[in-house]
């Protein structure tokens, strides 16, 4: 009995391990490929089949390498743990500045879970851009900029159709090499070296073509192989080639390449830029767009908009009108006062008004009848739709920029641009070279080049994507060439001249500089509380427009030498306005004037003060000889000068040193009309100045 | 090399040691013998209890004392036989597996090869064997206990301690033979596998810019080497003929022309790597810092480094790291004075990119307070860079450093010129001006403006001599060997009374708790974030972060009163258990560092040392087992 139960167990246990072995089969066996002519193979078993139809197989993933695989079995399913504990490693090891464990360690991580792109992607910057910072000298730097690429490529090797991984590898390629601090050395030391680009021609070495080539991978990827993880949206990872082309145009221009080679490069890069704007890019709402219909789209906004008027018979300016007329009484007033004197509250009010007169589509197809009211609704609809695509696609061209580097892309080929960019950078490179003479001379050709340019192209200033306001990259460009100038103005001691070609720019930058409306709010405001005698109120509110004329300067120092004769003398201006101030209430005019160093190099360069110091000059040396008659005939000059100056510039009453000047002109006219036994004349013009400092 | 544990000399270390040592010892003593005392006198009653605990302690005096060395190596000698019975082999088998694929998971770009080499071939070696003496130890004494076996030694005339002395000796012996075979696998697998040459790459061979040729025609050229091992070198060749690869991957190579006109590569022979397999001798000096007004402080400026293992000197102030070197004679130093520095640069802005952050040394002497300023240097990070002091040292600058007492009471140093026949002197003798009987002081100071150097103290030394690398392999497995006979001692102690598997989970407790003996200290005085052990595991279950304050209340005050009491454990335990981590020495064979004698014996003496109270112990646990009685 005994027995024949065990004999019946171990049967029942045979078959259980059957039927598990049997189930493991089916589920679990592998796939085999074509082995003979006939023989179609083995699709394998479940799981097979669907890591083949989900591209899940290894061999479909990427490369399989003998030592991950062995390294993946010895671990017995705890390779998650161990990547953990390695990972913990990997952070200490950083922290330790252990470089070589630390290359070791991210070496096991990756043999251990070759097929998580997350490690990848994150080592990879950590080796690239953290590890690398840690090093002092640059060639160091950029072997662990090296050392992150390499160890991406290696992940892209397992994960072949990965173009995370491709774009990363563009990413860092162009970016960390063409950006850095170190990018001149970076990208010197990316051509030289012959070990990471093997037999590439050093001419296509360049770290922004080579980028290029990556995003181009990523999007081959994409394209062909129905890859979908890009680790960005759609617009960005589309935008990344043509951009890397515009950079490398930019890159070669800063190293001083300004003929064919440039030329070409910007070609290219406008042609790639059009092609990105044709390219059929789905957005997050389920629509797809191309960046450059827009144009096209808001045409035939346009003619459904005229079209929907026509079946309206003309509703739109009734509606304009009826709206206007409801306004409450407070907004028409708002509306009433000139846009510069308005208060903060009538401006909201003014643009409110805007809001409540505006007439939608919608409001005029509901004044559309009889059988024309179908067709407007219909139109109606159009409208709609466009409206959405439209104004998505103004989104998506203002995020990347589009409109901006559309137009730069065909600007920067021009001869004319090159020759600006080229006349900037030899006059760059002759003021390192401390040749002042030809960075001078560098400079003004390059101001007139820059004229010519914007005169050309005013669209370089303002375009769509930036608010119609000036774009940065040009101001940037523009702000660099006048600091430069102005720095070797600076060294020949000399002001912009009168007929600055960019002073209209300067002016322009000016007059878009978001503090000009609160800085002419305030001058509006001070002018009228002056007018009404309250001089006090007036002071406070020149004052406030100072702050804001001082915060422009700052933002556009050339104007410290008049680089825009316009601005500076309403500066000038507002100076005299604020001086006036003082004088009707009585006060002496402060030392500590905030726009004084401004005020003081204009009163240096001007003519009067030359014709002043200069008119000293001679009478003190005609005194010294006696001949007190020419000399106080040239004092006499001297003096009206400084009159002319002082009625100019009134604020010259608070600046010490220029009114020690004039009083040594006064002292020398008083010793030489008591040579003469001449009384000092009374009233005296520079009374003030005498007044304020002969006791001191 | 990163020494965070600074390498007492003999004399310093062993008086502390010793008096620790008795320290421990006697409170270990008193407490056993005061367990013992009560236990007998539970036991047994008063009288008979003190009358079988004296017993015990003569019997056991007679036991230690009157061992036969024969029959302890009978003893051992069957450990042996016993542990190759178990097919122990296998594991030498495993090793010579590992040994075989390593190159898959070595990475021979690295920048270090020998580094990672090293560190792979110990760290293998390390746990093979730890874990092999383990399984023996703790598994021998209770299986023959289990199988009887142990019935047929202890009735024979052998006494416990010689059993126990015998299993020490005998697994110490196995595991000696294991380490043994399994390092000189390793030496031939490190130096064959470093061992590469390169070809001269003559397509990128040009004279040197500014060279001009000898009568011959013939100028100093420059170029590179080919890759091979994934490393390629810069190489200049001088008008002879004669020239080097330079240093990459830590070594560098000899490089002769052989003939031709130098245009083929086989015109030139190239040697094998040099500079790699070395072991510098190291002089360490005591460190201390000088902030920018010149007063001495223990620390420099602290950059915010995670890290701080290193501190930092500002650079154009009076800042400095300033070493005191003993031994600065001309027996040690004949001809010049090797001055080795691995420092550490922070930048507080970019400065000149294309140069790195000067500096300078200072060479003082501390009695007299002379010193003179040695030439300016370009300081390069993570790279060992060598100043050399030469004996005739013809001075930048002379003046003297002289320490002055501030009102505070803080040391501060103030300099002072130098008298015209001093500073007008061409030259100095570092021994005779600038050594107070053998000690000299190196200052190191940054030069440029808002930039940082980073100094430990085992940054900057004197470099002795380079001895040969193979004794300080050796030496590297000596402490491999220590960490082993510790592991014996602790395995075979416990399983005089526990089972196998307890004594088995005890002695592995021994070995996390010794390898990470830091943590274990830092976890029991509180330094580690998330509480102690049952705070954490509530911690764990709860999914709260370790920073935020647990929530008051009875669960969290029961959970802190179990942690006091566990945590008042672990710290005993953690100052009774050896740091294992102190046993071991591959970064010095893997950073090229010469392992000194005080590290020998220091070490060894501590090793002996616990090894003879675990033998104490493991014999009066046998003796307390009636089958031992």
């Amino acid at each position: 009995m005994h027995q024949q139960q065990r004999f019946t167990r171990k049967i029942v246990y045979l078959v259980i391990i059957f039927g598990l072995l049997m189930t493991l089969y089916y589920l679990g066996h592998p796939s085999t490929g074509q082995v003979g002519v006939g023989d179609e193979g083995s699709p394998g078993g479940v799981l097979a089949q669907m890591r083949t139809k989900e591209n899940l197989d290894q061999a479909q993933i990427g490369q399989v390498d003998p030592t991950s695989e062995a390294l993946k079995l010895a671990m017995f399913g705890f390779r998650g743990v161990a990547a953990h504990l390695l990972g913990l490693k990997a952070i200490e090891y950083k922290k330790t500045k252990d470089w070589s464990n630390l290359s070791a360690t991210l070496n096991q991580i990756t043999k251990i879970q070759p097929n998580f792109l997350n490690v990848w992607e994150h080592q990879a910057w950590n080796l690239a851009y953290n590890c690398s910072v840690e090093f002092d000298d640059y060639h160091d730097r950029y072997r662990w900029v090296i050392k992150g690429l390499e160890f991406l490529k290696k992940g892209m090797q397992y994960n072949e159709n990965e173009p995370v991984l491709a774009r990363n590898m563009g990413w860092v390629t162009a970016q960390k090499i063409g950006r850095a601090d170190e990018k001149k050395q970076y990208r010197r030391l990316f051509i030289a070296d012959d070990d990471y680009h093997g037999s590439r021609p050093k001419s296509e070495r360049d770290n922004w073509l080579v980028g290029k080539e990556w995003y181009l991978t990523a999007h081959d990827m994409v394209n062909t192989r129905r890859a979908f993880r890009i680790g960005t949206s759609p617009l960005l990872f589309y935008s990344e080639p043509p951009m890397c082309q515009m950079q490398y145009g930019e890159a070669i221009q800063e190293e001083g390449s300004f003929g064919e080679k440039a030329k070409k490069a910007w070609n290219k890069a406008s042609q790639e830029w059009e092609e990105f704007g044709k390219q059929d890019i789905p957005t997050s709402q389920g629509l797809w767009i191309q960046l450059g219909k827009i144009e096209q789209l808001r045409k035939e906004g346009e003619n459904l908009l005229k079209e929907l008027d026509k079946l309206s018979d003309g509703a739109r300016e009734k509606l304009i009108r009826q709206k206007t007329d409801q306004l409450p009484k407070k907004h028409q007033e708002a509306l009433a006062v000139p846009e510069l004197l308005r208060t903060p509250k009538q401006i909201e009010l003014a643009y409110e008004s805007k809001q409540l007169t505006f007439v939608s589509p919608a409001e005029i197809a509901r004044q559309a009848t009889g059988p024309n009211r179908a067709k407007a609704n219909e139109i109606l609809e159009k409208i709609k739709n466009l409206d959405g695509l439209i104004r998505q696609i103004k989104t998506d061209r203002g995020i990347v920029n589009y409109p901006y580097w559309d137009l730069r892309a065909k600007v920067e080929q021009t001869d004319l641009m090159l020759t600006a960019r080229k006349l900037v950078h030899e006059a760059d490179e002759a003021f390192q070279k401390a040749n002042l003479t030809a960075a001078y001379q560098g400079y003004v050709a390059a101001t007139k080049a820059w004229a010519q340019v914007l005169a050309r192209f005013p669209e370089m200033f303002s375009t769509e994507s930036s608010g119609n306001r000036i774009n940065k990259a040009t101001q940037d460009d523009i702000n660099h060439l006048l600091i430069q100038y102005s720095k070797t103005l600076e060294q020949r001691d000399e002001l912009y001249p009168t007929n600055f070609p960019m002073a209209p720019y300067v002016g322009y930058l000016v007059s878009e500089n978001d503090k000009m409306p609160r800085l002419s709010r305030a001058l509006a405001k001070a002018k009228k509380e002056f007018q009404n005698g309250k001089f006090l109120a007036a002071q406070e509110l020149y004052e406030k427009a100072i702050h804001f004329w001082l915060l422009i300067i700052a933002e556009n120092p050339s104007l410290m030498q008049m680089s825009d004769p316009n601005t500076g003398n309403r500066v000038l201006d507002t100076i005299r306005q604020y001086a006036e101030t003082f004088e009707k209430l009585g006060i002496p005019f402060p030392e500590r004037f905030r726009l004084r160093t401004f005020v003081w190099i204009q009163v240096e360069h001007s003519q009067a003060a030359k014709n002043a110091k200069t008119a000293f000059a001679a009478a003190k040396r005609l005194a010294a000889e006696k001949k007190y008659a020419e000399a106080e005939k040239q004092l006499d000059n001297g003096l009206l000068a400084w009159e002319n100056i002082l009625k100019r510039y009134p604020s010259v009453i608070g600046d010490k040193s220029i009114c020690r000047e004039i009083l040594r002109s006064i002292d020398l006219y008083r010793t030489v009309l008591e040579a003469q036994e001449k009384s000092f004349p009374e009233p005296f013009a520079l009374q003030p100045v005498l007044d304020r400092y002969s006791k001191k | 090399m990163v020494v965070e544990t600074q390498i007492l000399s003999f004399s310093e270390w062993f008086w502390p040691a010793l008096a620790i040592f008795g320290g421990v010892l006697g409170v270990l003593l008193i407490l056993v013998a005061f367990t013992g005392l009560v236990s007998g006198i539970v036991r047994l009653g008063p009288a008979r209890g003190m009358r079988h605990f004296f017993r015990a302690i003569g019997t056991g005096f007679v036991d230690l004392l009157l061992m036969s060395p024969r029959r302890i190596f009978a003893l051992t000698w069957l450990s042996i036989k016993d542990a190759f019975r178990r097919r122990i082999v296998i594991v030498f088998a495993v090793f010579i597996l590992m040994i075989s694929f390593a190159g898959w998971f070595l990475d021979p770009g690295n920048d270090h090869p020998l580094r990672l080499y090293i560190t792979f071939v110990m760290t293998a070696t390390n746990f093979l064997v730890l874990l092999l003496v383990l399984f023996l130890s703790v598994f021998s004494l209770p299986t023959d206990l289990k199988n009887k076996t142990l019935h047929t030694v202890v009735t024979k005339p052998v006494r416990a301690s010689e059993i126990v002395l015998g299993r020490i000796l005998g697994f110490s012996a196995i595991g000696t033979i294991f380490l043994v075979a399994m390092g000189l696998v390793c030496y031939l697998f490190v130096t064959r596998g470093l061992i590469h040459t390169h070809e001269v790459d003559v397509a990128t061979l040009e004279v040197l810019a500014d060279a001009e040729p000898d009568a011959a025609g013939a100028a100093p050229v420059k170029g590179k080497s080919t890759q091979n091992s994934r490393h390629r070198h810069d190489l200049i060749v001088d008008a002879a003929g004669k020239g080097r690869l330079e240093v990459n991957k830590d070594h560098w190579h000899p490089l002769i022309r052989v003939g031709g006109d130098g245009k083929k590569a086989s015109d030139y022979k190239i040697g094998s790597p040099e500079g790699m397999l070395i072991a510098r001798v190291p002089v360490y000096g005591k460190l201390r810092f000088y902030d920018r007004e010149r007063n001495e402080k223990e620390k420099g400026v602290n950059v915010g480094d995670e890290w701080t293992y290193r501190s930092y000197i500002e650079g154009d102030s009076l800042a400095a790291a300033v070493w005191t070197f003993d031994g600065v004679t001309p027996q040690n130093f004949p001809k010049q004075l090797p001055v080795e520095m691995t420092l550490g640069i922070f930048r507080t802005h970019k400065g000149d990119i294309e140069t790195g952050v000067a500096g300078n040394l200072l060479v003082r002497n501390p009695k007299t307070g002379l010193t003179v300023e040695r030439p300016v240097f370009i300081s390069k990070e993570f790279v060992t860079d060598t100043q050399i002091v030469p004996r005739k040292i013809t001075p930048v600058n002379v003046f003297y450093l002289r320490n002055k007492k501030t009102e505070n009471g803080e040391s501060k140093m103030v300099r002072e010129e130098a008298e015209p026949q001093t500073a007008n002197r061409p030259e100095f003798d570092l021994f005779d001006d600038l050594s107070d009987n053998g000690t000299v002081e190196i200052w190191l100071q940054c030069l440029d403006t808002a930039q940082f150097f980073g100094v430990a103290q085992a940054d900057l030394y004197l470099k002795a001599k380079d001895a040969p690398f193979t004794p300080n392999f050796i030496k590297g497995y000596f402490g491999l060997w220590m960490q082993m006979v510790l592991v014996v001692g602790f395995g075979v102690m416990f399983s005089t009374f526990l089972s196998g598997p307890v004594a088995g989970i005890a002695t592995l407790g021994f070995l996390v708790m010794g390898l990470s003996r830091s943590f274990v200290i830092d976890l029991a005085t509180g330094q580690t974030w998330g509480g102690g052990p049952v705070e954490s595991f509530i911690r764990i279950l709860t999914q709260q972060n370790v920073v935020t304050e647990m929530e008051e209340g009875f669960r969290t005050t029961v959970a802190k009163t179990a942690d006091g009491i566990l945590m008042f454990f672990l710290r005993a335990m953690s100052h009774v258990l050896p740091d294992l981590r102190q046993f071991s020495a591959s970064d010095y064979v893997a950073y090229g560092f010469n392992i000194s004698g005080n590290w020998i014996t220091e070490r060894g003496l501590t090793t002996l040392s616990f090894v003879v109270v675990l033998f104490v112990m493991g014999y009066f646990f046998l003796k307390s087992r009636e089958v031992a009685k």
